[in-house]
């Protein structure tokens, strides 16, 4: 499934639904920030568990360092370019491709990893050399990648990341208005059960059950649209298979 | 408009009907009209907390902003910018005398300030929370106020000039403040009817006392024959009554 940003959801306008289901309109309860900070708490939490969001930038290579942290925002990459020219005229593209273990203190320092070229491995049989593959590792946000790279220009990382980055105001895609509702109240009861249990937590234990009842809570089909194709896709996609072709 | 009973109807009908129960009593018309007060405001209390009613409500514009340029203790700290409260207001939980604070009208705003950026409520000791969080820190557009005593102290706008604001109080009612006895009351109408039965429990009941030690010349040296207190609820079958009977 996906959505047109022209038909997002501003903050203010859910915010009118979230606050008339907590009956905090005068902001006696919590101030106007915390509801957008859960507003946003809702998306990154969806946007992590749904792979929902696809993004891509372009990064000059780090030919030094080799090393290049992940961008703000992103929690997952997908893929891996490098390329000469410039994002107007991409040459000499080439796949980056990911390789186990494998790091390095920058360029001319060389570096460690699993299976290395020279270094014989009795325990792997027909062992081939990667030293002409483009490769990458990924840790703790950090991506190193092998030396061979820097004969490129650009990298192209396209990841998963969250919607909008913390402190900006989010904007909720039109499939996820309801779970975004939902998981706002539930929050915001889940806090109010510390102060008054008595009446919180009835309410907090309806909202919970709407948000996460298996199959038709509010959360479960938000994932189920995240991950739907569109219909022009797997219909593609059934032509090539059927073609074999793909 | 709805027409509400003033304070002159209400404490004159209270003061003449004391007056004929107790017609040797010196009860005075501002006395009266304190009994009133009490209870007047104990029920619009009552109602602000239970009930969403504008009726209790009162719009203050141009309150200016100040900013003390000495500390003066208690409660004038140099450098913060506040207003000052232009009338007392009920104590409710949160601050909830004050129902809300907004920027004055701008020309060029095409709702009422009160429907656009509020200020928000905090207090001292909770504020330094919403610096840890970039969405809740104050800002102009974020702004909070605490109460200290009659000062309302803001918070976010200490960079921008800001010369007034707008406030919206839950004020109580002082009948000594009035410029005229025929402004309304602004309670419910029916509670009419507890202001009176309230007030006349508290006018009986001080009546009482003085004639618990008025020497009526019986010996009070002995026990048996000494007068003995003597308290009767208005209320019939009271416990007091019940006790002593």
């Amino acid at each position: 499934m996906n959505f047109s940003p022209q038909s997002a959801i501003t903050i203010e306008n859910i915010l009118s639904d979230i606050l008339l289901e907590v009956e905090d309109e005068d902001h006696k309860l919590f101030t106007p920030g915390y509801y957008v900070h859960l507003v946003q708490s809702a998306l990154e939490e969806l946007s992590i568990d749904s792979f929902l969001l696809t993004y891509w930038q372009d990064f000059d290579f780090p030919s030094e360092t080799l090393s290049l942290e992940m961008p703000k925002g992103a929690f997952n990459i997908k893929q891996v370019y490098v390329f000469n020219g410039d994002d107007c005229v991409v040459s000499d593209m080439r796949e980056v491709h990911y390789k186990r273990l494998y790091n390095t203190k920058g360029n001319g320092y060389g570096y460690t990893t699993k299976n290395k070229t020279n270094i014989d491995d009795y325990f792997m049989a027909g062992y081939s050399s990667s030293e002409s593959i483009l490769f990458f590792n990924l840790q703790n946000g950090n991506i190193s990648f092998s030396s061979s790279c820097s004969e490129y220009d650009n990298v192209r990382l396209v990841y998963n990341g969250v919607q909008t980055n913390i402190g900006d105001v989010p904007i909720i895609p039109l499939p996820f208005r309801q779970v975004v509702i939902d998981w706002v109240v539930e929050k915001i009861f889940r806090r109010l059960k510390a102060k008054d249990p008595r009446k919180y937590r009835p309410l907090w234990s309806d909202i919970n059950s709407v948000l996460y009842r298996p199959f038709d809570g509010s959360w479960d089909k938000a994932l189920k649209r995240a991950r739907t194709l569109d219909s022009k896709v797997k219909e593609d996609y059934f032509e090539y298979f059927s073609k074999m072709n793909y | 408009m709805a027409s509400y009973t003033t304070i002159r109807k209400i404490t004159s009908d209270l003061h003449k009907s004391l007056r004929q129960t107790f017609d040797d009593a010196d009860i005075s018309f501002g006395q009266v009209a304190h009994w009133v007060q009490f209870f007047v405001n104990k029920f619009q209390s009552l109602k602000i907390q239970t009930f969403d009613s504008g009726l209790y409500l009162s719009i203050y514009t141009n309150i200016p902003i100040l900013t003390a340029t000495t500390s003066t203790n208690p409660n004038l700290i140099n450098g913060r910018k506040y207003i000052s409260l232009p009338s007392a207001t009920h104590d409710l939980d949160n601050d909830g005398g004050i129902k809300y604070i907004s920027y004055t009208d701008f020309d060029d705003s095409c709702h009422p300030s009160f429907a656009g950026v509020r200020f928000t409520r905090t207090s001292t000791t909770k504020a330094k929370r919403l610096y840890y969080n970039p969405y809740e820190k104050p800002s102009p557009s974020n702004p909070y106020y605490y109460r200290v005593r009659d000062y309302v102290y803001l918070l976010g706008i200490e960079n921008i000039s800001v010369r007034y604001l707008e406030l919206g109080l839950y004020t109580i009612f002082d009948p000594f403040s009035e410029t005229s006895l025929d402004v309304p009351l602004y309670l419910d109408e029916g509670l009419l009817a507890d202001v009176y039965k309230n007030v006349f429990e508290l006018g009986r009941f001080v009546m009482l006392i003085p004639s618990e030690v008025i020497n009526e010349g019986a010996d009070s040296s002995n026990p048996q024959t000494s007068l003995k207190q003597r308290v009767i609820g208005i209320n019939s079958e009271s416990p007091v009554q019940q006790q002593e009977e």
